[in-house]
């Protein structure tokens, strides 16, 4: 037997046997509640989802603002020293001139 | 169906028409019920497993992208299903073994409902063999879409193909050698 005819007599005896359920899913209400869910548990799912987002915006929100303070104080203590130094060599030269 | 057709009523749909629906439904149902009956031995239980899918498709319709692989999506939903089902009996066949023994592991078919051919390639190949056979010659995916759909390589699928095509025709000739 020829692919095509293997073809042929698989699709035609499948037709056979395929169940129709198009009038059972179309009197399916389609409401976004799946895999049979009862109204408090669709609730509860997409509160949970509702809280759940900001609290990882508010997380990652942490942080970012703890790093920023981090990096921004190292500089800062560092630069003191520096700064008068600066300041004192200008001081000098300019009394020597 | 053509990919860009199925991707076309998709679309529509997508925007509320429910006539698309239904052309959708006829033109995939012999590949769909063809490839869920690869997962589960029971025709009852495919035909139910058939109904969630195409409930589900309406239901998330919203997240097809359209211009993607249609088809692929809609048996991506089927599958995912078929495997949930099949895990949750196992766990249900664990507990109570008398009643629910011949669902998924024994071939419980209605005679009645089973073609002839369908029967000897179950026979013959293995789950993978037969799945690759029906979503290529039923549903009319390409061996790369296969590939992607079961999470194998094209190589394998191919090898598989072959291999199932040359078994089943041994198999329909030491039928009609029989007879």
């Amino acid at each position: 037997m020829k692919i095509r005819e293997l073809k042929k007599k698989l699709n035609h005896e499948t037709e056979q046997i395929v169940p129709d359920v198009l009038h059972k899913v179309k009197k399916v209400p389609i409401n976004g509640m799946l895999n049979a869910e009862t109204p408090t548990q669709f609730f509860r799912r997409k509160l949970l989802v509702l809280l759940i987002v900001p609290m990882i915006i508010a997380f990652i929100s942490l942080i970012v603002v703890v790093t920023a303070f981090a990096v921004r104080q190292k500089p800062a203590s560092d630069a003191k020293p520096n700064n008068y130094i600066k300041s004192f060599t200008c001081l000098e030269t300019s009394n020597k001139t | 169906m053509d990919k860009s057709e199925l991707d076309y009523y998709m679309t529509l749909l997508r925007r509320g028409d429910e006539t698309a629906f239904e052309i959708i439904y006829e033109k995939t149902k012999r590949g769909l019920f063809a490839f869920i009956l690869s997962y589960c031995k029971n025709y009852h239980t495919a035909e139910d497993l058939m109904q969630s899918t195409y409930i589900k498709l309406r239901s998330s319709i919203d997240s097809y992208k359209p211009g993607s692989n249609a088809g692929a999506w809609l048996f991506t939903i089927a599958k995912n299903l078929t495997i949930n089902e099949v895990k949750k009996n196992r766990r249900e066949v664990s507990s109570d073994f008398s009643e629910k023994e011949n669902e998924f592991g024994e071939y419980n078919m209605d005679e009645n409902l089973t073609s002839p051919l369908l029967k000897t390639m179950r026979e013959n190949l293995n789950e993978t063999e037969l799945r690759i056979v029906l979503l290529y010659l039923v549903s009319g995916f390409k061996h790369r879409e296969i590939a992607q759909m079961l999470e194998k390589p094209l190589g394998t699928v191919l090898w598989s193909y072959r291999n199932a095509i040359g078994k089943i025709k041994k198999a329909l000739e030491a039928e009609e050698n029989e007879n």
